[in-house]
């Protein structure tokens, strides 16, 4: 996996700093007794949701995308997403962090699993559709994925309404 | 008289010799010795006649007789006188000496006693008995030569007393008269009378005698009566010898009877018709006891008168018809004496080769009397010799039948001589003369070793070594068609000759000639390729205290052979040591060298050296380096200055730069350079040394040992370009750079894929180590890329190294393409640029050719660059002052119309670089191409994601 550059910051650092935050998703995860990989977690029954330490490792996520450590936010938000699989947002987050990363594949499964959770989201749709297009190159995907986007949001955006056409010629010329 | 066989007299003696003694001692009465033979029959007379004895009287025969005298000579009736005349002669007759009367006075003593007699006679009476009176009478006239009126009384008396006792001496005197006158008919008709009276004792012996008389007086007769002569004599045999054993008891007193008879017996036959003449007489069927003795008689007679032949006839003639009986040996004996008297020689071997061959088998020897034994052993050995003698005088065949025959002689003679152990030698001499070894060999074996005080035993049992050693093979033979080896036989001959001299020195172990024969079978041993034999047998020689100098060289020498042949090195190496020492022991003796040749010197400090090397090479196969150089150097030591010596140093740096004790094998190696500057051996030095340089750590050292060697090779660049890779591995750029350049300066032209890659190696190394050297390094390049494009062969380093090359060089053109402002004049400008642009493009496309997908999507980036570039610049051109606003605004047009092409094909080159992208596959050139697409066609191209807002929070991304 390609690293980001040391310097690559993303955002100031407002929040706790990389080290207390370390120690605290320790404790989170300890707590929760849960520390299997996301897809287990995303799969995994009610017993295993804990809101709570998803939202302490969202924001632990948050902080180290913030020092530019794409890597850990990453892995804190896909474990923050085990904990919470209903969290489009954090679903979302971790979808673009990842095609960041160029990992478009897992990005756009990643908002796959999220719109079957939280199918009302468009932005959702939207990324999927982004991605599709762009680094999937999966254009009826996209096309699918821009037309629920429009649904969800009342035809509202006219740019995408562009793109819909474009793609429209493109998959049936 | 003619002189007797030698072998008659050992009859007559044989005889003899079993008289008894009293029988010897015993004396007749009186006796009457006749004439012997003359040359006629009538000249022939019988030997002897004698009386019987008669019991002697009781006292002694003295007294008796000097009384009885004394009476007679007193006495004047003449009755007692004659009593005791007659009492005295009884008693001299009876006693054998003598008594009363010396002989001298004994015919006047009988004259005295006729008168007595006559008056006796003449008186008419007498007291005692007539017939006695009358016997003495004729006694009286017989003793004192009146022999006629002896007759007379006799016949008086046979007429008067026909039955007294003394009748029958009466008529065999008076028988004897009449063959004594010639009256041989008469004397035969009393003969017979006296053989027919029989009665006691007395009268048997007369009858006895006057057989024999009847034999004479029928031979007297004439040839017409000798058949009866004949008969009557062989009764008188039968008599006298009537079984085998009377041969051997018969009385001295009947040895001239017999001889007698035996002798008229083979003068009848002589004088008839010899032997058939016999055979009529006596027969030819059953031999009589006594039939030896007259064919012994009669060859005796034959030989005596000068007819050998004859006289071996007759021999011979026994010895045939009558095989098993007694003297057929001394018959045999017989005839060599007739032929040697007869002086025929051949005949004397011939018979002499009988008489041996007769009694060759044990037992028949056995049977053998002494003096016939000791005959035999005589004959043996004179005719052993004769044919031993003839065999040395003679030539081819008849030299081997001589000598065959000498040994078969020799041989059987050997076990029955006095002193076996020098026939036993001569045998085996002779069989050696004969060709036949091997009974040779036997023949010396047991007079060398089973003849007990023989005192040349040693001698005898040399020569049987002495014979097979002759024989034994001196190597692996010839390898000619005509004599094809047979290493068997060879073996077999040599393993013979071994064991005999481990016999040989087992009986005579100080024997002075053992060391030779050993030193020479150890030889031999190894010439036949047993080296445990031949090893074996030199030890033997070196156990002598007492060796000669060429013969302890000969044992260490094949000692020496043998170890090193086995590879027992040091012990080879003592072996050559104790060899030289021996020459130089001899060569300081001067003059008492023993034959040894000093010539040979050098080859043994040869061997002497190539063992030693052998035990370095061993100790280094060992892996005992330090005991492997030792010897590999002392070799100098022990044979300086030889090849051997020179190859043990070699192999001394060897051992060490195998053993990896690099510093040592340098130095010697580099040691050996310079003692040995022009040895073959030398040229594999630099090899050795770069060898040692590398693993050493010393890679410039190696490299620069390679460049000195190249100089002087007449192929310089293999060893220069493997010192430039020792250089490049060492890191000596400026070293392996100036060997790469000047290789590359002679336009080498690759003969294989290997070659190739070396030389872009060397033009990729070139170009990486060109430093600020820009110009070099575009060079090498552009020479990289240019040979790459050329070749048939291609690797992947190659390849890639080509293919950067190529990027790099079009990334260069790309940047003159960009720095090519558009400006008037703007045709010049835009070919410049479009130049430019070509080239850039040019060197895209090659990095593309030779790289594949390694710079693909950077090519289709920088190319799709160019053109974005071109189109950019077209628009951003500068319009010429000159043109009005309408016209500046139509050559802006213009120049949209012109740029709009390139941008399409910018769009197009980074829209086909989007195509390839690849789930999951960052690449930054294909991001790029997207990030130029989303300026160039933002409407299809131009995406943002969205983030999310985290309740409460800010949206991260923002």
């Amino acid at each position: 996996m390609r690293k980001l550059d040391a310097n690559h910051h993303r955002r100031q650092p407002d929040v706790l700093p990389a080290h207390t935050l370390g120690l605290l998703v320790v404790l989170v995860l300890s707590v929760s007794g849960c520390a299997t990989g996301p897809s287990t977690l995303q799969d995994s029954d009610a017993k295993t949701r804990d809101p709570a330490a998803a939202a302490v490792l969202v924001e632990a996520g948050r902080s180290a995308w913030a020092q530019g450590n794409a890597d850990l936010a990453i892995t804190q938000w896909q474990q923050a997403l085990a904990l919470n699989p209903d969290d489009a947002t954090t679903a979302n987050n971790l979808a673009v962090a990842l095609k960041d990363e160029h990992h478009y594949r897992q990005a756009a499964e990643t908002l796959r699993q999220a719109i079957q959770r939280e199918p009302d989201v468009p932005n959702l749709h939207y990324n999927l559709g982004v991605i599709s297009e762009l680094y999937l190159l999966d254009l009826p995907e996209a096309l699918a994925q821009y037309r629920a986007y429009q649904q969800l949001t009342g035809g509202s955006d006219s740019e995408v309404d562009g793109w819909i056409a474009d793609l429209e010629r493109r998959v049936n010329p | 008289m003619i002189r007797l066989p030698a072998a008659t007299v050992s009859l007559i003696v044989l005889m003899l010799a079993n008289l008894a003694p009293s029988q010897a001692a015993a004396q007749e009465a009186f006796q009457v010795q006749l004439d012997r033979d003359g040359e006629t029959i009538g000249d022939m007379r019988p030997v002897f006649l004698k009386f019987e004895s008669r019991p002697l009287p009781a006292i002694s025969p003295e007294e008796v007789g000097r009384r009885y005298l004394r009476l007679f000579e007193t006495s004047k009736a003449p009755d007692v006188r004659v009593d005791a005349f007659n009492r005295l002669a009884n008693i001299r007759a009876r006693s054998g000496r003598n008594v009363g009367y010396r002989d001298d006075q004994e015919a006047g003593l009988y004259r005295e006693a006729l008168d007595s007699y006559q008056a006796i006679l003449d008186q008419g009476r007498y007291a005692g008995r007539l017939d006695e009176l009358l016997y003495q009478m004729a006694k009286a006239h017989a003793l004192v030569g009146e022999p006629d009126a002896a007759t007379e009384r006799l016949e008086q008396l046979v007429g008067l007393y026909p039955k007294s006792s003394y009748a029958t001496e009466a008529r065999f005197r008076i028988a004897e008269a009449d063959f004594a006158a010639g009256r041989y008919t008469q004397a035969a008709s009393g003969y017979r009378a006296v053989i027919a009276s029989g009665g006691d004792a007395s009268g048997q012996a007369l009858a006895t005698k006057a057989r024999y008389m009847l034999g004479w007086s029928q031979f007297k007769q004439g040839p017409a009566t000798w058949a009866d002569a004949a008969r009557t004599f062989a009764s008188v045999l039968d008599e006298t010898l009537p079984d085998a054993a009377s041969l051997n008891a018969v009385p001295t007193s009947s040895v001239d009877t017999l001889d007698d008879t035996l002798r008229i017996l083979a003068v009848m036959a002589q004088r008839k018709e010899g032997l058939a003449s016999l055979d009529a007489w006596l027969g030819e069927t059953e031999p009589r006891p006594w039939t030896g003795l007259v064919y012994d008689r009669l060859a005796d007679l034959y030989a005596t008168e000068g007819q050998p032949d004859k006289s071996v006839a007759v021999n011979e003639a026994f010895v045939r018809r009558y095989p098993g009986q007694p003297f057929v040996a001394d018959f045999r004996a017989q005839t060599v004496a007739v032929w040697t008297d007869a002086g025929q020689p051949t005949a004397v071997r011939h018979a002499k080769a009988s008489f041996v061959a007769a009694y060759r088998g044990r037992d028949a020897y056995q049977g053998l009397p002494a003096r016939h034994q000791s005959r035999w052993r005589d004959y043996a050995r004179t005719l052993a010799d004769t044919a031993y003698a003839k065999g040395s005088a003679e030539q081819g065949a008849n030299r081997v039948t001589a000598f065959d025959r000498a040994a078969d002689y020799y041989e059987a003679l050997a076990n029955r001589a006095t002193e076996p152990g020098p026939v036993w030698r001569l045998a085996g001499d002779a069989r050696l003369q004969a060709g036949e070894d091997d009974a040779a060999i036997r023949a010396f074996r047991t007079a060398g070793y089973e003849v007990p005080g023989y005192a040349e035993a040693a001698d005898a049992a040399w020569a049987a070594v002495a014979v097979l050693r002759r024989n034994a093979p001196d190597g692996p033979g010839p390898s000619s068609a005509e004599a094809q080896p047979d290493p068997a036989a060879g073996e077999n001959r040599l393993a013979a000759l071994s064991s005999e001299v481990t016999r040989f020195s087992g009986a005579y172990p100080q024997d002075g000639r053992l060391p030779a024969v050993q030193a020479d079978l150890a030889n031999r041993w190894l010439a036949l390729g047993d080296r445990a034999q031949a090893l074996a047998w030199a030890g033997r020689v070196l156990d002598h205290r007492e060796l000669k100098a060429g013969q302890r060289y000969d044992a260490w020498l094949v000692t020496a052979r043998v170890q090193q042949a086995d590879g027992e090195w040091s012990m080879a190496e003592r072996a050559w040591q104790n060899a030289l020492a021996v020459l130089d022991e001899q060569r300081r003796a001067r003059g008492q060298d023993a034959g040894l040749d000093h010539g040979q010197r050098p080859a043994l400090v040869a061997q002497l050296a190539t063992v030693i090397y052998q035990q370095g090479r061993a100790a280094a196969g060992r892996g005992d380096v330090d005991e492997a150089v030792r010897h590999f150097r002392r070799i100098q030591a022990a044979s300086p200055g030889s090849e051997t010596a020179v190859r043990g140093e070699f192999d001394a740096a060897n051992t060490l730069l195998r053993a990896r004790r690099w510093p040592e094998a340098i130095d010697s190696l580099e040691a050996f350079r310079r003692a040995y500057p022009e040895h073959d051996l030398s040229g594999q030095i630099p090899e050795k040394l770069v060898y040692a340089y590398s693993e050493s750590g010393q890679p410039v050292r190696a490299a620069d040992e390679l460049v000195a060697q190249a100089n002087r090779a007449s192929a310089p660049w293999p060893m220069r370009l493997r010192a430039a890779e020792l250089y490049h591995n060492a890191g000596a750029v400026q070293e392996r750079d100036a060997l790469y350049r000047a290789y590359l300066d002679t336009a080498p032209v690759p003969d294989s894929a290997e070659a190739f890659v070396q030389t872009q190696t060397f033009r990729h190394r070139l170009a990486t180590s060109a430093g600020n050297d820009e110009a070099a390094r575009r060079t090498w390049q552009a020479s990289l890329v240019s040979a790459e494009l050329g070749s048939p062969w291609h690797s992947e380093d190659t390849l890639a190294w080509s293919a950067d090359a190529a990027l790099v060089m079009g990334v260069r053109a790309a940047e003159r393409f960009e720095g090519i402002a558009l400006k008037a004049p703007l045709a010049e400008a835009l070919d410049r640029k479009q130049a430019a642009l070509e080239a850039a493009r040019e060197r895209f496309m090659q990095a593309d050719q030779l790289g594949g997908d390694r710079h693909h999507s950077e090519v289709l980036f920088r190319r799709a660059e160019l053109y974005r570039q071109l189109a950019a610049d077209l628009m951003a051109s500068e319009v010429p002052d000159t043109l009005s606003e309408m016209e500046a605004a139509q050559y802006q047009m213009l120049l949209e119309e012109q740029a709009y092409p390139f941008e399409e094909k910018a769009i197009d080159l980074h829209a086909q670089n989007h195509q390839g992208l690849r789930a999951d596959a960052y690449d930054p050139w294909i991001e790029r191409s997207l990030a130029a697409l989303a300026k160039l066609n933002p409407g299809r191209y131009q995406r943002g994601l969205r983030w999310m807002t985290w309740s409460g929070e800010g949206q991260p991304g923002a």
